[in-house]
């Protein structure tokens, strides 16, 4: 945990100290910015875009207009990454999007037209891993086959939290179901709760504290965050079991850990921002500036601390590219393999 | 609970809350009143100042917003067949034919009365709820909201009137419509041919605007007529407002529908209009709907506020918003310390209810400024239609654009509003499609849903068996009622068709089925859990096609039932029909290759001058136009114009 913090300071420092002297070259006075959101209005993805959008603003030189134009969720993530690939490389148009746009599966599909490799990050908040949970009366059943399957709720199968219980099933003996076409978190909270469904994950840390609060749920397994040395769970659950290190046991091959990873580690990029393919550098330092500043913004900082939870990260801009080029480089094989796993498990394989 | 009721009171009409509260429900009804704009985008500009504010102050702007939204969006439904919003689409039914009547101010007397109604209605049950919010909630799984979109469904055979086989057709080719987009159970990006427009689905902004306003105002066009037919429009404000409390009963029973789909998360306010007018439809005895029957106002009216209060119960329960509106407001709430859930009963239980007040304080609010303005708003009714047309026609080509900010999105009103004007031509009730295409993809989820996890037991649970009693009665009763009465639903015959109008008729259901079956051979490629849906509409739009056009054969083979047509009459009309539809498509066309700000100005001055007008009527009409595109999306919606293709030829720079 040490580790990671340490790693996380620096990278902020990082982005500050190499960013400042290059800011003063951008100048947004007089100018409007389009911060497109690759989301539905009032989703965690368009909170965080929102947010972080009134106080970068503040940041930037000339403190320009923030205009939020929402692509809506499912197929409209993509049009909104497709759109900020063919915006201007002026610096007036960025994108707030989350990790599912990243993903090796869904970069297969017939409709995207961006390369995330391509486009200029301007920096990340990762909410914490998410955390897999279950009714209580379900999980004695997760383990013995001789029952009824735990039941899985599922928007689609984008979601990188899917990883978890698909290795689960594949790998550890896992007695699971799934059922795909929830239309969000708060369905499939409700379904949880009406005891249709038994389990789905998130880093939503209401949705897992009212749960447990009401002792509906018991913790289950988390993704955890990656550290130099392993993973690390969230503060705020420290005592959730690791998934990496259950399935650890398991002796992976190569290709189906890079296919776990591949699903997974998008959602460690989580709430990302970014400008077009091309945009000057001295614009993407001033982006990356305002980012790394106001996310330090005390102001900032209670609304997230009341939005989110404590567990937020940082991760810079330079890093969140380091971070994609990592996502988008996993061979081939191991993308069909996630591909072939979701269509055994009945869910969409992009 | 009371001394919370009573701390609410006192917090939220100190004089800080209380102003701005008045300040959203201003600001809300003009954006309500405003077609395609709508109050969401209120919210999002009121946001970042929102989460500054103290909890009360925050909860009196936001709920002062979001609790009326639906009461002012009734001005264009009314007036110019334009749904203000989502919410106001079935108020159109009965409202424009009441304004054609002369009675348009009678049908604001009647929203505006029965809108607070509601919305106070929806208040009682939240405060009422309170104890039992959470079982309320948890109440109903997958397979009951299935039967419950089935219920809404099932409005379809009521709203089909008088042609009940085009109903059923205009309703696949809804439920068709709505299943464009990503399918999420597979993954599949239905219809939307590798491009990415399509592949979050259709906006229904385009598709209420298109099927609604434009036909219209093509009639309009061809009659040369203002929108109503008498020029005194009386003292009806008064006679609408006793006619709510005259029809008190239906107010509480939709109120009761509205606050019911507000609870369901996921529904919205699209539904709850249509499932409240269907009720009316099905239950009022001595129905004139869909020809100015007040009732079809006041049925919609009374519960799209109501959801309102509905709509809270789930977000205030277990933190899950009841709509897109109350997502965004629960931004502001977190961030000023409101933390949904368990806590709004307990510790926060006063924020609770200082909401339940707002609502109230806030509908008996808007009710009395829209009263206020419902007379002036009314003598529009009375304008030329060379001022009316052109209004409308840029109103709905902005709202269009505004949807998503996407040019193909105008494109999509273009067809949508020629699919409009020929169901209108051929007298292919319109509401059916509406409504399938807000519950088809729906219906379709749960469905899915109720399958993959119960198989066919859902069909037994008790819940199920409940609702779909309901379903049962409500579409055998009238029936049942017709059959004693010996007539139509409407009462009155189905109006007879030309032998043109026939024969075009059959060649629009060739078009209509012809597009069911190249859906279903694009499906094939799927998986069935995609296609399944496509199938049955394909198959039984077939069939029903058939049968339609079997039944118009017959009818053009008997001499006899066919009206004679006024041959000088019908070509002035299709000259006048052309000639509007080459002003739409010139509109549409020429924001692409200027812009909006010089296309906005110069339509209405040319069609205004060249339809007699005098020019001070055009300059005025030209220079509100101008100020509309500058005041609403330039300064307030902050729109990021594409570059007009003659400036991009020209190298030319346009607005950023």
């Amino acid at each position: 945990m040490q580790k990671f913090h340490a790693l996380n300071a620096f990278a902020i420092t990082a982005a500050a100290l190499t960013i400042v002297p290059a800011a003063q070259a951008a100048d947004f006075s007089g100018k409007q910015v389009q911060l497109i959101v690759a989301s539905n209005p009032g989703g965690g993805t368009d909170r965080v875009g929102r947010l972080m959008a009134q106080y970068m603003s503040n940041y930037l030189p000339g403190k320009p207009k923030i205009v939020v134009k929402n692509t809506g969720s499912g197929g409209g993530k993509i049009r909104g990454a497709n759109l900020l690939a063919k915006a201007k490389a002026d610096g007036l148009t960025i994108m707030q999007s989350d990790g599912s746009t990243l993903q090796p599966t869904t970069l297969k599909r017939k409709s995207v037209r961006y390369d995330p490799t391509k486009f200029r990050a301007i920096g990340a908040i990762n909410r914490g891993g998410s955390i897999l949970f279950m009714r209580k009366e379900a999980v004695p059943r997760l383990m013995d086959k001789s029952k009824k399957p735990a039941i899985i709720a599922a928007i689609s199968g984008s979601r990188s939290w899917q990883a978890m219980p698909m290795w689960g099933a594949e790998f550890l003996g896992w007695n699971a179901k799934w059922i795909p076409g929830y239309k969000g978190s708060g369905s499939m909270t409700k379904a949880l709760r009406q005891g249709e469904v038994d389990a789905f994950a998130t880093n939503n840390v209401y949705i897992i504290d009212e749960l447990v609060k009401d002792g509906v749920v018991d913790l289950v397994v988390q993704v955890g965050q990656p550290t130099d040395d392993g993973y690390a769970p969230r503060d705020s659950y420290p005592k959730v079991p690791l998934f990496p290190d259950m399935i650890k046991k398991a002796k992976l091959t190569k290709t189906q850990w890079q296919a776990y990873t591949s699903l997974v580690n998008p959602s460690l990029i989580d709430k990302w921002m970014g400008l077009t393919q091309g945009t000057p550098e001295d614009l993407v330092a001033a982006w990356r500036s305002a980012y790394a500043a106001a996310y330090k913004d005390p102001g900032l900082k209670k609304v997230f601390s009341k939005e989110f939870s404590k567990d937020l990260t940082f991760i810079s801009g330079k890093r969140v590219e380091q971070m994609i080029a990592e996502v988008s480089g996993v061979p081939d094989a191991a993308v069909q393999y996630s591909i072939a796993l979701k269509k055994k498990y009945g869910l969409s394989a992009r | 609970m009371f001394d919370a009721l009573a701390l609410a009171f006192t917090e939220i009409t100190k004089p800080w809350p209380l102003a701005l509260m008045l300040m959203g429900i201003l600001g809300s009804s003009i954006f309500a009143a405003l077609p395609g704009i709508g109050v969401l985008l209120l919210i999002t500009i009121i946001l970042p100042y929102a989460v500054t504010l103290d909890p009360y102050p925050a909860i009196a702007l936001m709920l002062g917003i979001g609790a009326v939204s639906n009461t002012a969006n009734t001005f264009p439904s009314v007036l110019i067949s334009v749904p203000g919003s989502a919410g106001s689409q079935a108020t159109i039914v009965d409202g424009f034919p009441m304004a054609q009547k002369g009675e348009a101010k009678r049908a604001f007397g009647a929203a505006f009365t029965a809108s607070p109604i509601g919305g106070i209605i929806g208040a009682v049950v939240l405060l009422a709820s309170l104890p039992i919010l959470k079982p309320i909630v948890l109440s109903f799984g997958s397979p009951e909201f299935m039967v419950l979109v089935l219920w809404g469904l099932s409005a379809v055979g009521v709203l089909s009137g008088n042609a009940p086989i085009k109903g059923l057709l205009a309703a696949l080719l809804g439920v068709l419509i709505s299943s464009v987009g990503m399918d999420d159970k597979t993954g599949i990006e239905r219809f939307a041919f590798g491009g990415d427009y399509l592949v979050g689905g259709v906006s229904l902004v385009l598709v209420g605007l298109g099927l609604f306003a434009v036909p219209e105002m093509i009639a309009l066009s061809v009659r040369r007529s203002s929108i109503s037919d008498t020029k005194d429009l009386g003292h009806g404000t008064m006679q609408g407002v006793r006619d709510v409390f005259k029809h008190c009963w239906l107010v509480v029973r939709c109120s009761v529908i509205g606050v019911w789909v507000g609870i369901l998360p996921g529904l919205g306010s699209s539904v709850a209009d249509w499932f409240a007018y269907a009720h009316a439809v099905q239950t009022e005895k001595n129905g004139n709907f869909g020809k100015g029957d007040v009732r079809g106002v006041i049925a919609p009216e009374s519960s799209n506020n109501a959801k309102e209060g509905g709509a809270l119960i789930p977000t205030i329960a277990f933190g899950i918003p009841g709509s897109t509106s109350l997502a965004l407001m629960l931004i502001v709430f977190i961030s000023v310390g409101i933390t949904p859930g368990g806590a709004m009963l307990t510790d926060q239980l006063p924020y609770t209810m200082a909401m339940i007040w707002v609502l109230v304080i806030a509908n008996i609010f808007a009710a009395f400024l829209a009263l206020a303005a419902a007379g002036p708003f009314a003598r529009l009714s009375l304008m030329p239609f060379y001022l009316i047309v052109p209004t409308t026609l840029v109103l709905c080509v902005s709202s269009a654009y505004a949807s998503h900010l996407i040019w193909y999105d105008i494109i999509t009103f273009l067809v949508f509003s020629a699919l409009g004007y020929f169901m209108k031509l051929f007298d292919w009730p319109r509401p059916p499609l509406l409504v399938a295409v807000v519950l088809g993809s729906q219906f379709e989820r749960y469905l899915w849903l109720s399958n993959a996890r119960y198989g066919w037991e859902w069909i037994t649970q008790p819940g199920v068996l409940a609702i779909l009693l309901l379903v049962v009665l409500t579409l055998i009763m009238p029936i049942i009622r017709r059959y004693r009465q010996g007539k139509t639903m409407s009462g009155e015959a189905p109006p007879p068709q030309t032998r043109a109008l026939r024969i075009g008729d059959i060649g629009f259901i060739a078009l209509v089925v012809g597009t069911l079956v190249l859906a279903l051979v694009h499906a094939s490629e799927w998986v069935l859990r995609a296609s399944m849906v496509i199938y049955f509409v394909a198959g039984t739009g077939v069939l029903l096609g058939l049968v339609q056009v079997l039944l118009h054969l017959r009818a053009l083979r008997s001499a006899a039932t066919a009206p004679p047509s006024d041959a000088a009459k019908t070509r002035v009309e299709a000259a006048r029909t052309i000639q509007i539809w080459l002003w739409l498509l010139g509109l549409a066309a020429s924001v692409n290759i200027v812009g909006f700000h010089i296309t906005l100005a110069l339509f209405p001055l040319l069609y205004i001058k060249m339809h007699g007008g005098s020019w001070r009527a055009a300059l005025v009409l030209a220079g509100l136009s101008e100020l509309f595109v500058i005041g609403v999306f330039d300064q307030l919606l902050l729109v990021f114009w594409p570059t007009p293709w003659l400036f991009e030829l020209l190298g030319l720079p346009y607005f950023a």
